[in-house]
């Protein structure tokens, strides 16, 4: 029972974030496929699903994240859940989503891929290109999973800077996840990198060492968060 | 299941705000216990701290004798209901009750059912779209259907008509009856729920001023009633919290004990002797306080 209770959290979370991403997904889809067969724009080949949704579903989780202190942590908390129990199930459920938005797109993508071979669609689709720096889909996969969860750390560190510290500290965790997204764009897209206070050194060479990268800040986010989450004082 | 609440000389700042001075307190298990104090007076910030919804500056909060503060089992049994602000909240009740009963290990969905039904609560339609009275109604369920060996009701009435109250009153002392936990109650609506309370303690400005078992606040005073002449005569050299008069009949809520030989003068005098309303005491001490 005892070391049950983060995982009640993270069901319950997960459950709610899913039905949420459902949503998400078809409204996308339907955004996609209206792409495909009206607005096609010619016979240039358009991008396949995956390469579609990888903005969407990162802002989709930056708002996820940024939802996550005000609608998750004064709920657990009076329902009797330790602040521990509450980050460790909400950071379980956010790993877990983000497996999810990593498959899906990656399925909708695959069965695209079947799909253009017998001209189902009256456009080329590019559903090879998966991820710029990278090459394979396992690796495709990896990136957008580290991405996706990326975004939603950098959502739940802006909410809980607004939830503990108001408005004017909260602009301060907004700055610093412009340092998250600048440092996430040096490890995944060196083509649109944005910070200029590093030196530029594209890491696209090797992708192990930008998976481990963006592993580390992402170790470093869910570090933070528990720092912050410790203690914090439960709205009412 | 009950569980019980100490409190060792707690202090709560906001900046230079003491929202409350160096207070030590224990709430026995199994009881009703009535928190009293008016507006500001800091009922909610103590229960907050019971509740773990935040630290003291200092002090200790225990909850069967061991720290509550991100004690997971401890926690667990504490269900702090309070006017929650549900502007935002979209989810239908239904889908918030469920997620109570989720969390709670003790969690009666039957009872809450039932309870539904008795409050006429529409479960289908979204919090933020119920009337203040119903919202009130859901928390009430939720806190009830937990059966959390500490149960606390912070003002949990508010926007309630007089007969849902009464709902809310009575389930309160039968479910006590059924299930035996500790509830603490506060309130400033003292002379509707005082019956419910086995102790009372009154704070304010933050600062402890009464804690007792409900039995002994006789002691604190009594009311006299009888011909108006008399009642004036007896209580002439003590000190009136209350007076009110009906034609040459006159009813007067004095502070103090009233002795052997005073009730026994009384009875010569033909005074009628009664206890003290809640209401009066609280009214006086907390102005007394200020």
């Amino acid at each position: 029972m005892t070391s049950r209770r983060y995982l009640k959290v993270a069901t319950a979370v997960f459950s709610e974030m899913i039905r949420w991403s459902l949503w998400f997904f078809s409204i996308l889809l339907v955004i996609h496929l209206i792409r495909i067969f009206w607005l096609n724009g010619g016979p240039s080949p358009i991008e396949g699903f995956f390469t579609f949704s990888q903005y969407s579903t990162s802002i989709f989780m930056l708002v996820l994240g940024i939802m996550s202190a005000y609608t998750f942590m004064g709920r657990h908390i009076q329902q009797g859940v330790s602040r521990r129990d509450s980050f460790f199930g909400i950071s379980l459920a956010a790993i877990g989503l983000s497996l999810f938005l990593t498959v899906v797109p990656l399925v909708i993508n695959g069965i695209q891929h079947l799909l253009a071979k017998v001209s189902v669609f009256p456009v080329a689709l590019d559903t090879a290109v998966a991820f710029e720096t990278t090459a394979g889909m396992v690796a495709a996969a990896i990136a957008l999973f580290m991405n996706v969860l990326t975004y939603y750390l950098a959502g739940w560190l802006i909410s809980i800077g607004y939830y503990r510290f108001r408005w004017i500290a909260g602009f301060g965790f907004i700055a610093l996840t412009f340092i998250v997204f600048g440092l996430n764009d040096y490890l995944w897209k060196p083509g649109n990198y944005t910070l200029d206070w590093l030196p530029y050194e594209p890491l696209e060479a090797d992708f192990w060492l930008t998976a481990l990268g963006s592993a580390a800040m992402i170790l470093v986010l869910f570090l933070a968060m528990r720092i912050l989450t410790k203690r914090a004082p439960i709205k009412m | 299941m009950a569980a019980s609440v100490q409190l060792n000389d707690v202090t709560l700042k906001f900046k230079k705000f003491e929202a409350l001075k160096d207070v030590s307190l224990t709430l026995e298990a199994g009881k009703i216990h009535g928190l009293i104090g008016r507006n500001g007076a800091g009922k909610t910030s103590l229960l907050s701290l019971i509740a773990a919804f935040r630290e003291p500056t200092s002090g200790g909060i225990f909850v069967d004798g061991s720290p509550v503060f991100e004690n997971p089992e401890k926690m667990e049994q504490v269900a702090f209901v309070y006017d929650k602000d549900y502007k935002e909240e979209t989810e239908k009740a239904k889908k918030l009750i469920a997620l109570a009963s989720h969390y709670r290990p003790h969690f009666d969905m039957d009872y809450a059912e039932q309870l539904i039904k008795r409050f006429k609560l529409p479960v289908n339609k979204p919090v933020n779209k119920l009337s203040k009275g119903m919202q009130s109604a859901m928390n009430v369920v939720m806190g009830l259907a937990s059966r959390a060996p500490l149960t606390i009701f912070d003002e949990a009435y508010l926007g309630m008509d007089a007969p849902a109250r009464e709902i809310f009153y009575k389930e309160i002392l039968k479910d006590q009856e059924e299930h035996p936990r500790t509830f603490i109650l506060s309130t400033h609506l003292v002379s509707e729920m005082d019956y419910l309370f086995d102790h009372v303690v009154i704070i304010d400005q933050g600062q402890l001023v009464l804690n007792e078992p409900y039995e002994t606040l006789e002691a604190r005073g009594a009311s006299v009633t009888g011909a108006a002449s008399d009642v004036e005569a007896f209580t002439a050299d003590m000190k009136h919290l209350n007076e009110q008069q009906l034609g040459g009949t006159k009813s007067v809520m004095v502070y103090g004990e009233l002795d052997e030989s005073k009730r026994r003068e009384a009875q010569t005098l033909g005074l009628e002797i009664g206890p003290v309303s809640l209401q009066d005491l609280f009214i006086y001490l907390t102005e007394e306080a200020n």
